[in-house]
Parts: C-alpha cells; sequence; structure tokens
C-alpha cells in the first residue's frame, strides 16, 4: 500500500511492528511503531506521557515524509 | 549419541482379559487402562473406544495423536518431564508400536475443528485415517481450569501410550533401527553440511509444544539433537489449532528422519535448531538472528531445511530466518503451508530471499466428505465455522483434517496453480 | 443421443454484425454457424437440438431479463449439456457466455461448457467456477477453439466430472490448488536443497511474487505549508462499521470525515482487524490514527493541515494485488485533494 501511495507521487511513511514485512513489499520509508497493538501509543504510560510520546512519534514519521530518497 | 527404536508393529487392535502385545496383536484390558488414566486428577471419568481402518467413523474434537512409547524405567522415560521424571532424550533403546496411533479428544474453549474420519476421501488425505486407533476421551472434573485440563489430556494420551508399550517389556522386536548421528566435523567428506531450523508452536497453554514438559514459549532458539525429538523430548500442547503436529508427527519426524537416510549419502546432517514463534516483532527479529547464527558457527551448516508451526504470524518467522540465513551465507529452502483465497500470494510475508519453498498444502481449500458415518465419537457438533451434520456429508477446509496438512513435510499433499 | 444446446451472439447465428448487436434472445432449431464445425466433430452420438442466441448489446443493456428468457429457450431444448461461445476476444459476447453459463449451471443443473480468450473479462468472471476452454483473440482461431471445446464436450457427455482449471486446455481457476504428488514434501526440501547448493536452477514450489521497485516520490520541502493525510490497515472505524469493511480478507476501504474532532473517540470509533488484539486501540484510538497530537502540530504551525477524511481498510490477509488497487484509488483521490504526504499505519 505504502509503495502504491509512492508510486502515485504522494512520500508515504509506513508506521508499522512488522519492519521486514514492509521491506519485503517494497515500501520506502519505514517507521518502527511503539508496538503491533497500538503503533502510535502506550497504554503503560499515563495519559500526558503517552500523549507526549505520541507527539515525539508523530515527529519522527513526519521528518521521514521530508527526505528525498525515503528511507536510508 | 546413538539411539536405537525397536519396531513392534501392530496389525490388529481388539479388547480383552489381558493387556498384551503377541506377534503384531494388541489386546487392551479396558478396565486397566482406564483405571491408569484416571490417575489424572483432573480427569473424573473417561470414555474408550477402539477405531479401524474402513470403519464408518469419524473422530471429533481431536486433541493429540501419540505412537505407544515404552522404554526401560531404570534408564529413562518415553516423554520425560512431560509425563515423568526427567531423563536425556534420544540414548540407548526405546521400543515402539509401530502403525497405531491413540488419540485423545476432548471439547476445549478455543479450539478449532480437527478431525479424523476412518473410511472416505478424509481418510484417505490423513494416515490416522489409515491406522488403528485407541481413543480416549476423558470428562472434566467439575470446576477444572480448562488449561489444565487441556494439560491432562495431553498426558492422558501420553499414560495410555506408555501403557500400551509396556506390553512389549522383555519382548525381541520385529526390527531395530539405529538412529547414530555424530554432530562432531567429519573432514573427510565434502558432501554438504545440512543443517535444520524447527519452529515451535509457542503461545501458550492450548498453542505450544512442551520441550522436555517445559512450554517452548520460554526457550530460546537452541541446538538440539535431532535424535531428542525422536525420542519424546517435544510433546504436543497445540490442541487449539487443526494444523497442529500431533506428538505421533514428532516422533516419527519425516524431516528429521528423511536427513537421517540421506546422511552420509547425499549430505551430511549436520544438527538442528529448536527455535519458537515469539509473540512480538523484536523478539522475532532478535531469535531469526541468533537461529541463523548458532546453524552457521556451531553447527557449522552450510544449507538449511526450514519449517514453521503456526499461521500467518509464522510466516514473518519464517522469513524473518531466511533472510538471516541467507545473509550469513547458508542456502535455505522453507517449507510452508499456504492460506490462499485467491490470485495473491498465499503467505503473509515474502522476502525476496525466499526463492526455493516447499508447499505441504493449501489450508482453506474445502474437501466434500460424502462417506455417511455410524459413528462419531467425541461430540454431536464441529467446533469453529465449520456447519453440518456431524455423521453425513459436509465439506470442510483440508485442514481440519487432521494429518492432511503436515508443517513437518510428512504428506504428499501440496498446492499448484489451477 | 446426447442433446446439446448452443448459445451464440448474433453475428454467429447469422442475423448480422454490429448493427444487429441489439437482437433479443431467439433459438434456432439446428447448428448454426461454428455450431456446423462443432457437430461434425461430435459425431452420431450427440447432437446440437437448438442453437439459442441473443444481440451482445441487448444481453449488456438487459442482462437479468435477456437471461430469464434464454434459459427458458435453453430449457425448453431439454439439454443434457450448455454450450456457449467461442466468444474469442470480445469482452460483450464473453461476459453474455458467462451469464447464460452460470443461470443454466444453477437451474437446471447440467453440464455448462463456456469457450473464449483467457483475457476476456467473461473468462475472469466464471473460470473459478465453470470450465472455460481458452481461445485465441479471434475468430481466425475458431478450428482450434472447437477441436479444443469438442474433446471436453465429449469427456462431460461420458459423465466425466470435468472440473474447472483442469487440464485440457481449460483456463486456470486462478489461485493456489491442492493437488498430490508421488514424494513426501519432507524429501521434495532436502531435494530443493541440495539443487541449490549444486547451483542448480531450483524450481519453488510456490513462487515470488514481482518485487517492483518503485522510485519513492519527493520528500515534502515545507511541513509548514504541507497537507498531510492519515490511512490505515488496521481497520479503525465508526463504531458499528457503515460500510462493512471485512476484518480478513478485505476488498475494500472506508473513508471517514474528521469533521472538527480533536480527537478520536473510543466511543465512536472502534478496529474491526481481525488479527491483532484490538484493546488497546478500541480504548484510545488515537494510538492507530494520531489524530490529537497533528491536531496540535498544525495548531503550532509546524504541520500546514491534516486532509478532512482518513481512509482505512484491514491488512490480513488481504492479497497485495488488493492492497494494491485500493491504495491506487486512494492516492487518486489524495492527489485530487492537494494532499503532500501520508502517514499510513498498520497493526
Amino acid at each position: 500500500m505504502a509503495k502504491e501511495l509512492e508510486r502515485g507521487g504522494i512520500p508515504t511513511v509506513h508506521v508499522t511492528n512488522l519492519v521486514s514485512v514492509s521491506e519485503n513489499t517494497g515500501a520506502k520509508r519505514i517507521m518502527s511503531g511503539r508496538a503491533i497493538h497500538h503503533v502510535f501509543g502506550d497504554p503503560s504510560l499515563d495519559a500526558d506521557e503517552e500523549r507526549r510520546l505520541r507527539r515525539q512519534l508523530v515527529e519522527q514519521a513526519l521528518e521521514m515524509l521530508k527526505e528525498q530518497e525515503g528511507a536510508p | 549419541m546413538d539411539f536405537e527404536l525397536a519396531h513392534f508393529p501392530v496389525r490388529s487392535l481388539c479388547w480383552g482379559a489381558h493387556t498384551e502385545y503377541r506377534e503384531g496383536e494388541l489386546v487392551v484390558n479396558r478396565e486397566a487402562l482406564r483405571a491408569e488414566l484416571l490417575a489424572e486428577p483432573l480427569i473424573d471419568d473417561v470414555e474408550l473406544s477402539i477405531v479401524r481402518p474402513g470403519d464408518r467413523t469419524r473422530i471429533l474434537h481431536v486433541v493429540d495423536i501419540v505412537e505407544p512409547r515404552w522404554k526401560d524405567p531404570e534408564r529413562g522415560s518415553p516423554f520425560p518431564g512431560s509425563l515423568g521424571p526427567l531423563y536425556q532424550c534420544g540414548l540407548g533403546r526405546t521400543h515402539a508400536l509401530d502403525g497405531v496411533a491413540v488419540v485423545t479428544s476432548g471439547s476445549l474453549p478455543r479450539s478449532e475443528e480437527a478431525i479424523i474420519d476412518m473410511c472416505g476421501p478424509g481418510s484417505e488425505l490423513s494416515r490416522f485415517g489409515q491406522m488403528p486407533g485407541l481413543v480416549v476421551l476423558p470428562k472434566a472434573r467439575e470446576g477444572s481450569d480448562p488449561g489444565a485440563f487441556g494439560l491432562a489430556l495431553m498426558r492422558a494420551g501420553l499414560r495410555a501410550a506408555v501403557f500400551l508399550a509396556q506390553t512389549t517389556q522383555g519382548l525381541e522386536p520385529a526390527r531395530t533401527e539405529a538412529f547414530s548421528l555424530d554432530l562432531g566435523r567429519n573432514a573427510s567428506t565434502d558432501l554438504p553440511r545440512v543443517g535444520y531450523l524447527s519452529f515451535s508452536y509457542s503461545h501458550g497453554i492450548g498453542r505450544q509444544k512442551l520441550f522436555y514438559g517445559k512450554s517452548t514459549k520460554d526457550i530460546v532458539p537452541s541446538v538440539v539433537h535431532p535424535n531428542e525429538l525422536l525420542d519424546g523430548a517435544l510433546v504436543n500442547d497445540g490442541y487449539t489449532k487443526p494444523t497442529k503436529n500431533a506428538t505421533h508427527d514428532i516422533l516419527n519426524h519425516p524431516m528429521i528422519r528423511e536427513l537421517h537416510r540421506r546422511h552420509n549419502r547425499d549430505l551430511v546432517f549436520a544438527g538442528m535448531v529448536l527455535a519458537n514463534h515469539y509473540a512480538t516483532y523484536e523478539e522475532k527479529a532478535a531469535g531469526a538472528w541468533h537461529a541463523a547464527r548458532l546453524l552457521r558457527h556451531v553447527v557449522e551448516a552450510e544449507a538449511v531445511v526450514i519449517t514453521k508451526d503456526g499461521g500467518g504470524q509464522a510466516d514473518v518467522d519464517l522469513m524473518l530466518a531466511c533472510r538471516a540465513c541467507e545473509e550469513a551465507g547458508l542456502r535455505t529452502v522453507l517449507v510452508a503451508k499456504e492460506e490462499s483465497g485467491g490470485d495473491g500470494p498465499s503467505m503473509v510475508d515474502v522476502a525476496p530471499q525466499a526463492d526455493a519453498m516447499v508447499s505441504v498444502g493449501n489450508c482453506p481449500e474445502k474437501v466434500r466428505l460424502d462417506e455417511s458415518m455410524e459413528l462419531v465419537i467425541g461430540g454431536d457438533g464441529f467446533l469453529g465455522a465449520i456447519q453440518g451434520d456431524v455423521s453425513g456429508t459436509v465439506e470442510i477446509p483440508v485442514q481440519n483434517i487432521i494429518g492432511a496438512i503436515d508443517p513437518i513435510g510428512g504428506s504428499t499433499l501440496t498446492a499448484r496453480p489451477g | 443421443m446426447k442433446r446439446i444446446v448452443h448459445y451464440v451472439n448474433q453475428f454467429f447465428a447469422g442475423l448480422g454484425g454490429e448493427e444487429s448487436a441489439g437482437s433479443p434472445p431467439g433459438a434456432l432449431e439446428a447448428a448454426v454457424g461454428p455450431g456446423r464445425l462443432l457437430q461434425t466433430l461430435l459425431g452420431e452420438g450427440a447432437g446440437i437440438v437448438a442453437t439459442v442466441h441473443c444481440g451482445d448489446d441487448h444481453f449488456s443493456e438487459n442482462e437479468e431479463e435477456a437471461t430469464a428468457r434464454l434459459l427458458e429457450l435453453v430449457k425448453a431444448a431439454e439439454p443434457d449439456l450448455l454450450f456457449a461461445g467461442p466468444a474469442f476476444g470480445s469482452g460483450r459476447y464473453g461476459l453474455a457466455c458467462a451469464g447464460v453459463c452460470r443461470a443454466v449451471g444453477a437451474e437446471l443443473g447440467i453440464p455448462v461448457l463456456a469457450a473464449m480468450s483467457p483475457s476476456n473479462p467473461g473468462a475472469d468472471t466464471i473460470r473459478s467456477e465453470i470450465p472455460v476452454v481458452g481461445t485465441g483473440e479471434s475468430s481466425g482461431d475458431m478450428r482450434a477453439a472447437i477441436e479444443a471445446s469438442a474433446a471436453v464436450i465429449v469427456k462431460m457427455l461420458t459423465g466425466e466430472t470435468v472440473a474447472p482449471g483442469s487440464e485440457g486446455g481449460l483456463i486456470p481457476r486462478g489461485g493456489r490448488w491442492n493437488t498430490r504428488v508421488s514424494k513426501r514434501a519432507a524429501e521434495r526440501a532436502v531435494d530443493l536443497l541440495l539443487a541449490k547448493v549444486s547451483g542448480d536452477l531450483v524450481e519453488t514450489e510456490i513462487p515470488l511474487p514481482a518485487f517492483q521497485e518503485v522510485e519513492p516520490a519527493p520528500g515534502i520541502h515545507d511541513l509548514g505549508h504541507a497537507k498531510i493525510a492519515l490511512v490505515t490497515t488496521g481497520g479503525l472505524v465508526p463504531r458499528g462499521n457503515p460500510d462493512g469493511i471485512k476484518s480478513y480478507l478485505s476488498t475494500h476501504f472506508g473513508a471517514y470525515h474528521l469533521e472538527s474532532k480533536e480527537h478520536l473517540a473510543g466511543d465512536e470509533f472502534e478496529s474491526v482487524h481481525g488479527g491483532f488484539f484490538t484493546a488497546a486501540v478500541n480504548d484510545d484510538p488515537n494510538r492507530l490514527i494520531p489524530l490529537d497530537v497533528l491536531r496540535d502540530a498544525v495548531r503550532d504551525g509546524s504541520l500546514g493541515g491534516l486532509h478532512e477524511y482518513f481512509y482505512s481498510t484491514t491488512g490480513n490477509g488481504t492479497p497485495v494485488e488488493t492492497a494494491a488497487d485500493m491504495a491506487r484509488d486512494i492516492a487518486a483521490s489524495l492527489e485530487e485533494d492537494g494532499v503532500d504526504g501520508v502517514i499510513l499505519t498498520s497493526a
């Protein structure tokens, strides 16, 4: 899916825990999420901490959209 | 490490006054076997039946299948850790009753259906439909925990297996088979050194195998001697899944036997690694690298066969291991079951390095079982999504016939485009 | 003598070309056109007792009605077998053959056979359920097509079950099908490994999908002026699943308006994904679609804006091709709406 969106000219960051599966489909910008069941969060943290973590993960994802060549 | 199987073929199985094995005939005293099985504290009662090939009988809710095994108690036990005291497996002589199955059946939560048909198309698809069987159907003690009862059921199968094979104590076997495999490096051959990487179902009670009685969930990829698996070190507690390998399969492990057979002929069987299907991706990735290092540097293999033991998530392990091995310079072949509903790939994950795979069949493809049954053992309805009359014609996915899809390579089924 | 009904379009029934494509269903009590050659090849044992025909345009414009009428005409001839085509590469004709075969097979329960080119859309429609003889693209291939069809018809008339996609010139059904081979998988695996080690060309039993390299799209220069869209394969949908997104083997996606929501609430959205433990996401859907912090990012100017819809499907069991089709649809609508980048999340 990520690959087809890139092909369509839209930079796409794939946030997933199954990194190799994404690599094997040919995705270009892959970011490892927090866990399989909650890539953008962590229920073990309190609400404020979790939101800070999520912001940080989102910044990381957005940064990858800036890269010209996709993931290094 | 020398291991010897003493074979006692079973041609007929029947009830009788004394439990004994005589020249291919296995006679069982039903009450004595019942008393033996009631020693399991969580089992309140047990129903016992004998089934034979050609009988119009269907067995439902199959939990495990065991080959009867016996070992001199002074020297060991047939299923150490899983039943009885701990000994090292794969040493000395073990008695085996060939061509007979102890089948345990029971309704356990979260289980998918697994059946054995003793006649008709279902019996042609599984070796368990082609050998006489002793069916053990225990009833749980009121209020017992389902997981704990599942383990009791598993042990009941092992107990029955030992009880039956004990009859061969002091008897001369029809033949013996030696499995000698010196895993040290032998410089005098230029045959390729082949290793085996065996993944084991390992997701907790009812979804695991037991290694010396310990959940495979708690092991790390380890070098084991292949003879340990042929001698009862690994036991099935994976009753929730239909495409499991029963204990009977592991005791006759088709892949290990094949590598033994060709040892010093076409290849050198360099050894094996037993690994588990971890639950998280990080563990899966670390486990795959670890297994590849062991195969490369400890087993010193140059090529590896890899088998998996589960559904979609297991494909990820298979591919991670393939990639890790190939990157370490080991050539790989993967053995996989497929789940194809259409034209797309039949696996959840496929690595570009996975250029040599063997298919053990397409799981969801339906098979029409059109033989009507006179006796149905184990229940009055199918588990899970299968609809239909338990004694009549029914269409079921081939994976629900236990033994049809064999993840460790014992069946001749495969899938092709068509 | 076994009774065969032959279905053809207006052209092969001798009614004319495109100008007669609107002609309604009809029947002739004899073999016509390609049916004559077929009759010769079948010999004494079987006869074409009727040729049922319909104009291609008429069929495609009045499918339901035309199918019902054709079914009546076929039934009246009391056939043992229906043969439709060959339609070669003609799409409308092929689809009509497919429709007639399917209806007759289901209603009359007799063996049915079609013939057309593998690229004909009609073949795609029925090849998994009905045997279809593969032909060339044009009527230049008539003789070979009829010969191949005659051979299958003879087999069917002797009572032999001819499964779709089996050998003998039939178009493959698609997908993977079980079969038995002589060697056990363990032996085949070791054979394959030894071949691979010795450097021989090995034939895998499960072919790899085509791994196509894709050129990455140019990155975003200025996030402060970029519009981002959210896409997930984690199956997040409004509670009640209004679009019926399947939890397994999904074939379509949903587009859900974010309205002015500041975050996604657990009592409004849920995941219908069948392959992972969804409790954490159902408690707080922002763990899958991080709307709350993206709104913050837009507010503080580090991100230009958010696309007003998020797109969702489930990824488990979905063939890569189906996923790619969905992605192409999503990409097209995102491009139209001037979206600069996507965050795609998976379970």
